[in-house]
């Protein structure tokens, strides 16, 4: 993984997060920078994973997972029974 | 909501936001689409939106209120801020002359352009600038301040030592907490010599930054020069505080050097003809050793001493002894 995947992978959740905060706040425009840099589209998938109804019985693990694998990080980590 | 800046290079802007026809980078119908996208975009928002078009990127910048007047087509200096921040500058230069020719005595633009040609070595042009500046940015004390120390450095980049500390001493006046100004009036009263008035200023400017190491080694190095003996201890502190706090780098290894020549001068101290017999004696018994030493354990014992003295050893602490594993009873 390259730096400029590092550095999408890093876009990509910062869209996310504007996209999700200009909903909350109803102030679409937070987002724009991102809408034009072309990151509508994965932040939007990033945030349905963290909507999306969980199927074990840790959720925020399954978020984590879902980011990483969207956003080519899975090989980066591994986790570890406390 | 508080104003925004950003930057995208026009090959990475999202093409399928754009009608067909206009989605070609570079082209005028990609400029006026993506310009009417952003206008759009921040339609609901009000404010003032400036979007530029330089070196195949599109800088945008939205503010919630309209800025000064500066006439049709003057360049937003948000849009400007963010190229300078980058050191972008052949990309803001342009924008800051233009801004200039619509407005001659645009402050931002004079300091901008001033501290640019002084960064690149075209010291007339940017007295002369940053001159302009101080007087266009007289409504401002904070503003104003910053001109006089860009054109104070720059008179001291040309070794006009009389119009640097004319305009440092200026800027302390209008802000007498600029750290900055008080450290580089600090320097350049060491550099004519007067050092004591030098220490002052560096003293002012740590009590207001106390954690600026530049000044605090600057303070340390006129201290020593000032006068080594008297000062030795409060130097010594100093240059200590620099290294824990930054322990690698260009400043960390100037202080290790002013810290050796205090434990230089230390092991030299009261010794009239300038060595210490104990150290001689020392280095002699070691000597005496290493001679009837084989080869191999003389490495042996060479390795754990390098290996020892690889972390560095404090010269200034005499009580701390340390023992040779492979030279038993040393």
């Amino acid at each position: 993984m390259g730096p400029a995947d590092v550095v999408k992978a890093s876009r990509a959740m910062n869209a996310a997060y504007a996209f999700q905060t200009a909903e909350l706040v109803g102030i679409p425009p937070l987002a724009i920078p991102y809408q034009a840099a072309g990151f509508e589209a994965l932040a939007r998938e990033l945030i349905a994973i963290t909507r999306a109804e969980p199927t074990t019985a840790d959720p925020d693990r399954e978020i984590v997972d879902g980011w990483a694998e969207k956003l080519g990080l899975s090989r980066w980590y591994v986790w570890k029974t406390p | 909501m508080e104003g925004t800046a950003f930057s995208i290079e026009e090959a990475t802007f999202d093409a399928s936001l754009l009608p067909e026809g206009s989605r070609t980078p570079g082209t005028v119908a990609f400029h006026r689409a993506v310009t009417d996208y952003f206008q759009k975009s921040y339609a609901s928002m009000g404010g003032q939106l400036s979007v530029v078009f330089a070196a195949g990127r599109i800088e945008v910048a939205w503010e919630p209120t309209a800025p000064e007047p500066a006439g049709p087509g003057a360049p937003a200096m948000a849009s400007i801020g963010p190229l300078l921040q980058q050191r972008r500058f052949d990309e803001a230069r342009p924008l800051l002359e233009t801004q200039l020719q619509l407005q001659p005595e645009h402050p931002e633009a004079l300091y901008n352009l001033g501290v640019l040609a002084s960064e690149e070595g075209r010291l007339e042009e940017a007295r002369l600038l940053l001159r302009r500046a101080v007087i266009a940015n007289a409504g401002d004390a904070h503003a104003q301040a910053n001109a006089q120390v860009a054109l104070g450095l720059a008179a001291l980049r040309q070794e006009d030592r009389s119009e640097a500390r004319q305009a440092l001493e200026a800027a302390i006046e209008l802000e007498p907490r600029n750290a900055f100004a008080l450290r580089s009036l600090g320097s350049l009263l060491v550099i004519a010599g007067a050092l004591a008035a030098g220490i002052e200023r560096f003293r002012q400017a740590l009590a207001v930054a106390l954690d600026d190491l530049v000044t605090t080694f600057n303070l340390a190095q006129a201290l020593l020069e000032l006068d080594p003996g008297e000062h030795r201890d409060e130097a010594d502190r100093l240059l200590l505080r620099v290294i824990e706090a930054q322990p690698y780098g260009e400043l960390a290894n100037k202080a290790k050097d002013l810290r050796g020549s205090i434990a230089s001068r230390d092991l030299r101290a009261e010794q009239p003809e300038g060595v210490r017999q104990d150290a001689v004696s020392y280095c002699l018994q070691a000597l005496q050793l290493f001679e009837g030493m084989d080869q191999q354990r003389f490495m042996a014992v060479l390795s754990e001493v390098a290996a020892m003295g690889q972390g560095g050893l404090q010269i200034n602490e005499p009580g701390t002894s340390r023992n040779l594993k492979t030279l038993p009873g040393s």
